[in-house]
Formats: C-alpha cells, sequence, structure tokens
C-alpha cells in the first residue's frame, strides 16, 4: 500500500477551493428560496383550512420519505418531459438549476416545520398583548412575532443550512461540478491513485464550512438573544424555563 | 416521450428483491448505531476526560461531512487496509473480495452513531438528577439504575427523534449504489440504463422508500406509545 501524501493535499487545496464557492452560492440560493417557500408552507400548516393543511403535512412527510437522490433524478428526468408535454421544445436548462429546485423542496419542507413550531411556541399571549396595545396584524407580526421566532428557529435553522449543504454535495450525481464534482474530476484525472487524499480535503472543507455556519449563526443567535425577552435575556421556549 | 406504465410495473416486480438488501443494510447499520452512539453519549454525558473531547470531535466531524465524501474517503481506505492485514497475517480470504454491503453497514452504522449519540445525550440529561440520586438511596448499583431508572426515561423522551434518525439512515442506504451494492436504488438504476428509462425507475423506488419510510414511522410510533408510561409527568 502506498504511503499517504500530504503534499498532494496541500497542492491539492487551491484546485478545490474555488469550487466550495459554487456550492456554497447554491446553498445560499435554495436556501432564500426555500425559506420563502417554507414559510408559505409553515402558513398553510397553520391554516384553519382542513385540506390547505393537510396537503401541507402530506408535502412534509413525502419530503421527509424520499432520499434527496430520487427526488434530485426524477426532477431531472421529469421537468424536460413535463416541458415536451407541455408544448415546449428543448427546455435547455442548466444542471444547477435542477439541483436548486431539489434543494428548494427539501429546505423548504424542513424550514415549514421550524417555522410553525417557533411560532407556535411563541404564545398567542404576545400577538394578543401587541394588539391590545394598538399594534395591527401586521405591525404584531413583524415587531413582536416575528423577532422571537426567529430567536427559537435559529438553531434549528443552522441544522437546515448544514443539511442542505451535504445535500449539495449529491448534485454532481447530475454533472453538476461543484467541489464534490470538482473532486471527482480531479480523481479521475489522476487515475484514481490519490482518491483518499482528494476525499479527506474534500471532507476537512464541509467540516470547516459546517462549523463556521454553526458558530456564526450562534454568535447572531445570542446577539439577538439580547433584544428579546424582558430582563430574563431568554423568549420562554415552551415549558423550557 | 411518455411514461411507460408497463416498462414501470415489470421494473417495480423486479426491483422487490433489493427490499431485504436494503432493509439488512439499515437494520446492521441500527445494530452498530445503537450500542456505540450510547457509548458516544455516555461518554459525553460523565465527561470523561480526553475521551470525551475525542468523543466530541468525531461526533463533529462525521455530522459535518456529507455522507457520500465518506462512504468515498472510507470505500478508498478500508479495503487497501483490509488487504494489508490480511497480506501480515497469512490469512486465507480474499480482501478485495469482501461485500461491499459490510462496507457499507460500517459506513451507515458510524454515521448514525453521531446522531443517535446526540439524541441519547439530551434524552439522558433531560432524566432529573434526583431520580439517580434516588435510585442509588435505594439501593440500587450504577448499572441497575441506568438498566431499570434512567433508560427506560431517557427512550421516552429519545423515541421520536430515533424514529427520525433511523429513516434518515434508510433514506442515505440508497447511496450504497456508488459501492455497487445492488439494493433497490442499484437495481432500478440498472434496469433502467438498458432503455434509458430513468424516469419510471425513479419513480418506482420513489413508492418503495415512501412505503417503506412510513412502515417504520408506523412501527416507532407504536413503540412511542409502549414507552409512554415511562413518562414522568412533570
Amino acid at each position: 500500500m502506498r504511503t499517504f501524501d500530504i503534499a498532494y493535499i496541500v497542492n491539492l487545496i487551491p484546485k478545490l477551493l474555488p469550487y466550495a464557492l459554487v456550492t456554497l452560492r447554491i446553498v445560499l440560493i435554495s436556501f432564500v428560496l426555500g425559506a420563502f417557500l417554507g414559510g408559505v408552507i409553515a402558513i398553510a400548516k397553520l391554516s384553519h383550512h382542513r385540506w390547505l393543511s393537510r396537503i401541507a403535512y402530506g408535502y412534509t412527510s413525502m419530503i421527509r420519505c424520499t432520499p434527496f437522490i430520487i427526488m434530485l433524478f426524477i426532477i431531472y428526468y421529469a421537468i424536460p418531459i413535463l416541458y415536451g408535454v407541455l408544448g415546449g421544445r428543448n427546455p435547455n436548462l442548466s444542471k444547477s438549476f435542477y439541483a436548486v429546485i431539489t434543494l428548494t423542496m427539501y429546505a423548504a419542507s424542513n424550514l415549514s416545520d421550524n417555522f410553525r413550531t417557533a411560532y407556535t411556541a411563541v404564545g398567542k399571549g404576545q400577538r394578543e398583548a401587541a394588539l391590545c396595545c394598538g399594534l395591527n396584524e401586521k405591525q404584531a407580526f413583524i415587531r413582536i412575532i416575528f423577532p422571537q421566532m426567529m430567536y427559537i428557529a435559529l438553531p434549528m435553522i443552522s441544522n437546515v443550512i448544514i443539511s442542505l449543504m451535504q445535500d449539495t454535495a449529491l448534485v454532481f450525481a447530475i454533472g453538476l461540478v461543484d467541489l464534490m464534482g470538482q473532486a471527482k474530476v480531479l480523481d479521475s484525472l489522476d487515475y484514481n491513485v490519490h482518491t483518499t487524499e482528494i476525499y479527506l480535503l474534500v471532507a476537512l472543507i464541509f467540516w470547516l464550512l459546517a462549523v463556521l455556519v454553526e458558530k456564526l449563526l450562534h454568535v447572531y443567535h445570542d446577539h439577538i438573544g439580547k433584544y428579546t425577552g424582558s430582563g430574563q435575556g431568554k423568549v420562554p421556549t415552551g415549558g423550557n424555563v | 416521450m411518455n411514461l411507460d406504465i408497463s416498462f414501470a410495473i415489470d421494473t417495480l416486480i423486479q426491483i422487490i428483491p433489493g427490499i431485504p438488501v436494503t432493509l439488512g443494510m439499515a437494520l446492521g447499520a441500527l445494530l452498530i448505531a445503537v450500542p456505540f452512539g450510547f457509548l458516544l453519549a455516555l461518554v459525553r454525558v460523565n465527561q470523561i476526560v480526553i475521551v470525551d473531547k475525542i468523543a466530541a470531535l468525531y461526533v463533529s466531524f462525521i455530522r459535518g461531512t456529507p455522507i457520500v465524501v465518506q462512504i468515498f474517503l472510507i470505500y478508498s481506505i478500508l479495503p487497501a487496509l483490509l488487504n494489508q492485514l490480511v497480506e501480515k497475517n497469512n490469512w486465507q480470504i480474499d480482501a478485495y473480495g469482501v461485500s461491499p454491503v459490510i462496507y457499507a453497514i460500517l459506513i451507515f452504522g458510524f454515521n448514525t452513531s453521531t446522531h443517535l449519540s446526540e439524541i441519547f445525550r439530551s434524552a439522558l440529561l433531560s432524566v432529573p438528577k434526583g431520580q439517580k440520586e434516588a435510585a442509588y438511596t435505594v439501593g440500587l448499583n450504577a448499572f441497575q439504575t441506568y438498566r431499570r431508572i434512567i433508560i427506560p426515561q431517557a427512550l421516552s423522551v429519545a423515541a421520536p427523534s430515533m424514529c427520525t434518525a433511523s429513516m434518515n439512515m434508510l433514506k442515505n442506504t440508497s447511496l450504497a449504489y456508488m459501492m455497487s451494492v445492488m439494493d433497490i436504488t442499484g437495481r432500478a438504476k440498472a434496469l433502467a440504463g438498458v432503455g434509458y428509462q430513468y424516469l419510471e425507475a425513479y419513480l418506482d423506488i420513489f413508492i418503495m422508500y415512501l412505503v417503506l419510510c412510513l412502515c417504520i414511522e408506523k412501527l416507532f410510533q407504536a413503540w412511542e406509545k409502549k414507552l409512554l408510561r415511562y413518562k414522568v409527568s412533570a
């Protein structure tokens, strides 16, 4: 067995690191889109229309039960066919489009659950008190409920971002060249001699990114924690206090 | 192009032999993940010096890296290591002939153990200290205390998250096709490749994973109901 080559890893860093930006860009776009869609789904879940909330819950449990890679392949093969059925010729969409759509579906499902639990955790009293003070529904949500929701949801949101990042590692399967895709390219260019070194570096980059996301959101969490709740420094989170 | 329904049904039937492989991998991985995850949780809850830090680092690394990367990494290291071991000891086995299912079970097992360890840790911490002290006062030893007092209460807290972790693991086994394991995904991919009918095949396994996951969820819900009697009302 050949020896482990550390110099090779050092040389590899400039070749791989730029592709981490591709990964991060996909994560960011899908997270933002997923947050919007997740908000809509959370509203549907909380709504009193029975069918609306059923559809929303059904969507979440479907996503919960489907491996990411399977959904990615389904989207990748189904959209061009659907496009054809609807009368289009050749959609000619970029591969990152399919990746972003699938990632958004997963982000939206997870975030909708987080938003819903955060909303219920804030408590009805806050909204009622805000309305009593003369704020209207919109103001009450933006000024009173939303900041407290964010405080409760942030730790879960950091989990969502990290799992989104890990799912992104699978989009090479449809041929997108992100961090993982580039690693595969480099691996085969090198006749699979340095597979261990390459994937070790990929793992380290992913680890670094995950730790960074967690730490940053943790700092932000503490930061907004200062402005929430009166005197206790913490928002009452459903029996936790 | 339209959906070829008869191909979809044919494929569905041909994929069925992959179900035992998928479930076998998941079950094998759980057999590793539960004890090892519990061990990690115990180490961290009781704050055993140094080992505690190593465990935390291990959990952070495995949780922070995508499972595909782990698969490629381990699959590039382990067979060669095993081969070296075999040559050193002159064992009469073919190191490169080991079924990829074994590697898959190891990877998924140790991956899930980190997720379970976090779940067990918070569950163990959720049991009030008084329970442990009371058990010692009554005269139980440490093992009995864990076995009869702490674990049942912790499990009733951990069960829902354990369900999520198990489902995630079952879903992750779909990646075993990258090690050419013939589970349901591997079979579907092979069958679809013949006539380039990927959408039909993927819709088939989509349904299959949906059914499998819902079954697991139902099983866990039944178990949760059983555990309910251990729950201490606050």
